[in-house]
């Protein structure tokens, strides 16, 4: 339940992304990409980890609503369509994060026209859009249905399953096939890829479902099951990335090792040890072990999760270019967009922040003009 | 006589300077007079000893000259030439029958960074864009150190991981064995920039060298001609080559006007080669045949047409 200083609290929180993202928007579009702090060593950085970032949260919240579709689990009905709505809302923010990533943001339109089938970027790409149109036709059919929320055929889950095991998995795979990074070069790639997203996007509906409050939709068993579907899935890509990390790490060899090194005990160590495994694992853990239907636990573990999760792909995607593929390759030819650092600039930060107000925006404005059912609620306090 | 008047020791000795002072007694100027003698003889002496040893040196060179010897750099000048006619021939060929291929021989390359800069000065490149780095590693520990400079043009791979990676088909690899790019096509995602395995791709990031400065120098705004096209970048203009990956193209502008590549031409050391594997009579051909020669990361199977003579 939220009370007009909370609400008011939240309002200016958003305006505050918003601005700070609008400047940042405004930065990029005037001055290209000459405040930016990626480069030609480290290509990727903050906006190709937020687009896996936000497209990990649209699969996994969507895989919640398919699954409730196609295997028809009557008790989390009332989570489909706002499990749906998330998931576009995040896509939507994935695909904007990463447009502003193009160096010729505005010719993205010739990944549809001249599309290469043997790139999985191609794939991802056409996926995504495929994905957000099949988001959409499906939470229109659910809201077709009439009153009764997640009241969908189980094909639609059925095919939404593949379709986002599949996007899921060639997003990971986009990384995984690189031969140039022996770190992203694992067969673990999409699997990990396809846990995180699970957990992180139905770690948000979590958090969501249980802060906001409802109109009975969304009762304290609902939100007791999900707290356990969390826990089992923190504990499996925990199983999973001490897979990738021991692996790697064991016997202090490999190639990878030295990506491994950088993340545990790099300059950026915090962020493994106490953003991801204290702040994002641990402490959530124990919080739904304790008290797994107490909405405030439950909402402020989800969104410990799902918030934190970025850092893990921040740590997917930055380590696997911090190690030059010659030695006495950064000192060769020495500049600015030479080098194998990188911290995201102010204006890298801005437009992510950008992408997440937008992403907050429409799921307010979808959550407020479309009967989602249990989310009545956000604004309005519903009891 | 005129001239011993002028002399000095033909004066008197009781004569007088014009500033009143003395000058030695008879007796010394003798004896300098000796001392001055001997001394031409010995000088002239040595001389005429020295000059028939150098004739006898000359005779013996003259016999041993044939045929003549050039120093090392004119018989460098001479591989250029080469290896010009070779390009020559292979121009002659249709393209699917010719495939480009470098030889860098390590032991003679002294690190210089000239290829760098002819490179960076024929393509125009702009900050952050290098085609051709020289990594320097060093080796062993003090007494016995050496270094090792690894020259690194993009590979031209014949399996090359940057080809099926690009989602808009803006890279690909010619019938002559070159990579390229087009960049009217390509996006930016920098996708093949991060699939490299050899960090050969740069992105063009727009920057320039004299940014924040009074004044965007000529130089930066002329012209690079990268695949036989003019290509101008303008401050504050966003068009390509400006947001497109680039990299080294073999100079395949210069190629089809008949000229090496800039990297080529310019190696102090005669350390790079050039030409067409296909002809098995070319310099290329002969040097990749020797046991000396390697590649980079042959074991990720991109088979690179760049050779290394280590």
């Amino acid at each position: 339940m939220m009370n007009k200083p909370q609400k008011t609290i939240l309002f200016t929180i958003w305006l505050i992304l918003m601005v700070w993202g609008l400047i940042g928007v405004f930065q990029r579009m005037t001055t290209g990409e000459l405040t930016l702090n990626y480069g030609s060593y480290i290509p990727w950085g903050l906006w190709v980890a937020g687009k896996v970032y936000f497209v990990g949260l649209a699969v996994g919240s969507s895989l919640l609503a398919w699954s409730i579709y196609a295997f028809n689990i009557r008790p989390l009905k009332p989570l489909a369509r706002i499990s749906l709505l998330i998931s576009i809302a995040t896509m939507i923010a994935g695909l904007l994060v990463i447009l502003f990533d193009l160096g010729h943001m505005w010719r993205l339109y010739e990944v549809y026209t001249r599309p290469n089938f043997s790139s999985l970027l191609a794939i991802a790409s056409w996926l995504s859009l495929i994905y957000l149109i099949y988001l959409m036709i499906v939470l229109r059919i659910d809201l077709k249905s009439g009153r009764q929320i997640g009241d969908v055929p189980r094909v639609w889950g059925w095919i939404g399953i593949f379709i986002a095991i599949t996007f899921s998995g060639a997003n990971g795979a986009e990384f995984a096939t690189m031969v140039s990074s022996p770190y992203w070069h694992s067969s673990i790639g999409p699997v990990l890829s396809i846990g995180g997203a699970l957990l992180s996007g139905i770690a948000l509906v979590l958090a969501v479902s249980a802060l906001s409050a409802t109109d009975g939709g969304i009762d304290e068993q609902i939100i007791k099951i999900l707290s356990r579907i969390v826990i089992g899935l923190i504990l499996f890509v925990l199983v999973l990335e001490w897979s990738e990390y021991s692996v790697a790490m064991w016997y202090g060899r490999g190639e990878d090792y030295a990506s491994m090194s950088s993340i545990l005990f790099g300059h950026y160590w915090y962020v493994f040890w106490i953003v991801h495994l204290a702040i994002g694992s641990i402490l959530p853990l124990f919080l739904l072990l304790w008290q797994p239907a107490q909405r405030l636990v439950a909402g402020f573990s989800g969104a410990l999760v799902a918030t934190t999760y970025m850092a893990v792909r921040l740590n997917h995607v930055i380590p696997g270019q911090v190690t030059p593929t010659m030695r006495g390759l950064q000192e060769a030819y020495t500049d600015k967009w030479l080098t194998f650092e990188y911290f995201p600039s102010p204006t890298e930060w801005a437009i992510f922040a950008f992408s997440v107000a937008v992403c907050i925006a429409l799921f307010w404005l979808g959550s407020r003009i479309l009967p989602v059912g249990s989310l009545k609620s956000i604004d309005e306090g519903g009891q | 006589m005129e001239i011993e008047k002028s002399t000095p020791l033909s004066r008197s000795p009781n004569s007088k300077k014009k500033d009143g002072s003395a000058f030695e007694p008879a007796s010394v100027n003798l004896k300098r007079r000796k001392f001055i003698k001997n001394s031409l003889l010995a000088v002239g002496s040595l001389g005429a000893v020295n000059c028939f040893l150098d004739r006898d040196a000359l005779a013996d060179d003259e016999q041993k000259a044939a045929p003549l010897q050039f120093p090392e750099s004119l018989a460098d000048e001479s591989q250029l030439e080469r290896m010009r006619v070779e390009l020559l021939q292979a121009l002659k060929k249709p393209v699917a029958e010719r495939k480009w291929v470098m030889v860098i021989d390590q032991k003679k390359c002294v690190g210089c960074d000239s290829c760098t800069v002819s490179c960076n000065s024929e393509n125009n490149l702009p900050p952050g864009v290098v085609y051709r780095p020289v990594p320097k590693k060093e080796v062993g520990t003090f007494p016995n150190v050496a270094w090792i400079f690894t020259p690194k043009p993009c590979m031209h791979c014949d399996q090359p991981p940057c080809v099926p990676v690009c989602p808009v088909k803006a890279t690909w690899k010619q019938e002559d064995g070159t990579v390229i790019i087009d960049y009217d096509i390509c996006i930016g995602c920098r996708n093949c920039i991060a699939s490299c395995p050899y960090n050969a791709r740069t992105s063009d990031f727009g920057d320039f060298f004299g940014r924040n400065t009074p004044e965007i120098m000529a130089y930066e705004t002329r012209p690079n001609y990268e695949y036989s096209k003019d290509w101008t970048r303008k401050p504050g203009i966003h068009s390509s080559p400006i947001g497109n990956t680039r990299k080294c193209t073999f100079c395949l502008h210069r190629i089809r006007a008949g000229m090496l590549p800039a990297c080529v031409t310019t190696c102090l050391g005669g350390a790079t080669y050039f030409g067409d594997y296909n002809n098995n009579h070319s310099l290329v051909h002969e040097l990749i045949g020797t046991p000396r020669v390697k590649r980079l990361k042959e074991e990720l199977g991109t088979k690179p047409s760049v050779y290394y003579l280590v």
